[in-house]
């Protein structure tokens, strides 16, 4: 974030010989004034950013720039590289309640071959997170008496949630 | 026949105690509405809030610390900003505060600030320790907050609109609330100034650094205040609007991490919670049948009789306590099983939410790295201007150079 600023760096900007006073302090100010904005512009890239993604792990497919406050700045693309352009984030994550086509579903754990998965229970696709987590725990366990236990809870929650 | 009563009674006392522990858990919680704004809060009174990221409540040792804190450290390192988060929103319901913002550690410049530690957290009861201190080292709050779960709001399945922990959150503003009905307008006016003060001084020692006195006893006093339309105060001023724009910023990366952990975190706490009402019940029935079983064999032992009818009795006794006894057993066994399913649960639920906390981690350090960048330069900045506009040398902190974190 450094380098969004106007002047250069560790020198007097416009420090000429022979200049006032007055004039020395009217030029840092210009420069605080163009690093302050500089930081406003950056910070509103970063809400901007921010808010799409949050709109993208949502599922929504409303831009999320409009209700940032401070908007009208010019989006992502004007905010300076140091403040972490879209190239430098990290992938974004699954969010919690999305991702189920990237998740190995139906991957039997240790000691589970298929047969692990009984009959009555469905893909589980319309597993919500409760129901996912007991269904992988279920599909995941080796000692036959929990995985049953663990079969049973989850028929029950789909049970109690009417899916 | 005849018992002996010396060893039934006392094996019946604690079949009683031990039976009677269940039911008081899952009485309903009475609601504690928080107090908000009937008419508009007068400026000095709206102080603004930053609540710091809670501490976890982690042991130093993480290999037992699932073992110590009921749930796996994944699952409590997301609560610390989750908590506070919703602290934040009830806080900002309420309409008596200025603005209220979550940060990831303690900022010079607030005017009062809220930190505190997990000491439990379930789907079952949450306890909080919390402080509160305004910018003059005055402590508002320092204590501890608890509640039972609404267990109205566990409903088919949904967490209704209000988090089953809601009286906690509402207690704590409640508790501010009443804090500052006891301070003055003055006093509240102090805090402010002080707030505005330490900030200023820690950017620009030189022009600000002595405006504001730490006590030897502990706390922040105002030695003198800047004069008005003083220029340094007005570009420190800009500064500080900036320093809270970033923190807003930081806020938006919260406020995404709380709407997507909301949802799972409420299933869990509600799983979780009839997951552990059940299991407590099997535990009580299971010792129950053990307790009574036990007495059963151990009073027919000890049976007098003196006729075939008091034979028989004694051996249908013997045999109904073996009985109890071995479903005592086999339900222990059932309730370990349910707790398995309980811990299996909160691992994976750690699990899933564990990418979103080191995201929301590393994007709030990212942004401050860059932001104390910056910071260094405005200081950098603000002794330069000094230095021309009094003529006098400022003081060079090493802190210009050197210092990764903002104000």
């Amino acid at each position: 974030m450094g380098g969004i600023q106007g002047g250069p760096q560790g020198q007097p900007p416009g420090g000429g010989l022979g200049q006032t006073e007055s004039e020395r302090v009217g030029a840092l100010d210009r420069e605080l004034a163009e690093s302050l904005e500089g930081f406003e512009v950056a910070m509103a890239g970063e809400q901007v950013r921010v808010a799409e993604k949050n709109a993208d792990q949502r599922g929504s497919s409303s831009g999320g720039g409009a209700d940032v406050p401070g908007g009208g700045y010019g989006g992502g693309s004007d905010y300076p590289s140091d403040m972490g352009g879209g190239g430098e984030f990290p992938s974004e994550r699954q969010s919690p309640s999305a991702g189920d086509s990237s998740r190995p579903s139906n991957t039997a754990g240790p000691g589970g071959e298929g047969g692990s998965t009984p009959p009555d229970v469905g893909d589980g696709s319309d597993d919500d997170i409760v129901a996912r987590q007991l269904r992988e725990a279920a599909q995941n366990e080796t000692d036959p008496e929990l995985r049953e236990k663990l079969w049973d809870e989850y028929r029950a929650y789909k049970n109690s949630t009417g899916r | 026949m005849r018992y002996r009563s010396a060893i039934s009674i006392p094996l019946l006392a604690l079949v009683l105690a031990s039976t009677g522990c269940v039911v008081s858990e899952t009485r309903p919680v009475e609601y504690t509405p928080a107090k908000t704004a009937q008419v508009e809060v007068p400026v000095e009174q709206r102080l603004a809030i930053t609540i710091v990221e809670l501490d976890p409540g982690i042991p130093e040792a993480e290999q037992t610390a699932e073992e110590k804190i009921g749930v796996p450290a994944d699952v409590r390192r997301a609560e610390s900003r989750y908590i506070a988060f919703h602290m934040k929103e009830t806080l900002e319901q309420t309409a008596q505060w200025g603005p209220v913002r979550v940060v990831p550690a303690d900022r010079n410049g607030s005017e009062l600030t809220m930190t505190g530690e997990i000491l439990h957290s379930d789907g079952e009861r949450l306890a909080l320790d919390i402080r509160v201190t305004d910018a003059s080292g005055r402590v508002w709050l320092d204590r501890k907050f608890e509640s039972r779960a609404d267990s109205g709001t566990y409903s088919d399945g949904e967490v209704m609109n209000r988090d089953p922990f809601q009286n906690v959150y509402n207690d704590v503003a409640n508790a501010l609330l009443a804090v500052r009905a006891g301070l003055t307008s003055e006093e509240l006016v102090r805090v402010r100034q002080i707030a505005e003060l330490r900030f200023a001084g820690e950017l620009a020692p030189s022009a600000f650094g002595d405006h504001v006195q730490e006590q030897r006893r502990g706390g922040y006093q105002v030695v003198r205040l800047p004069a008005d339309g003083d220029p340094m105060i007005m570009r420190m001023r800009a500064i500080r609007e900036r320093d809270l724009l970033f923190v807003d910023t930081l806020n938006e990366y919260y406020a995404g991490f709380y709407r997507d952990m909301e949802e799972p975190y409420d299933s869990w706490r509600k799983y979780s919670y009839d997951e552990a009402i059940a299991l407590r019940e099997l535990k009580a029935a299971a010792r129950w049948r053990k307790l009574v079983g036990a007495a059963a064999v151990v009073g027919s032992v000890m049976m007098e009789s003196e006729s075939r009818t008091g034979d028989l009795a004694q051996d249908v006794m013997l045999i109904g306590g073996i009985e109890l006894f071995r479903q005592g057993i086999q339900i222990s066994k059932e309730a370990k099983m349910q707790a398995d399913v309980l811990a299996e649960l909160g691992t994976s639920f750690g699990q899933e939410i564990q990418p979103a906390v080191v995201d929301v981690a590393g994007e709030t350090r990212r942004l401050e790295g860059s932001a104390s960048t910056q910071y260094a330069e405005w200081r950098k900045l603000l002794r330069e201007i000094y230095e021309a506009e009094t003529g006098l040398p400022a003081m060079t902190e090493v802190a210009d150079e050197e210092d990764l974190t903002g104000p």
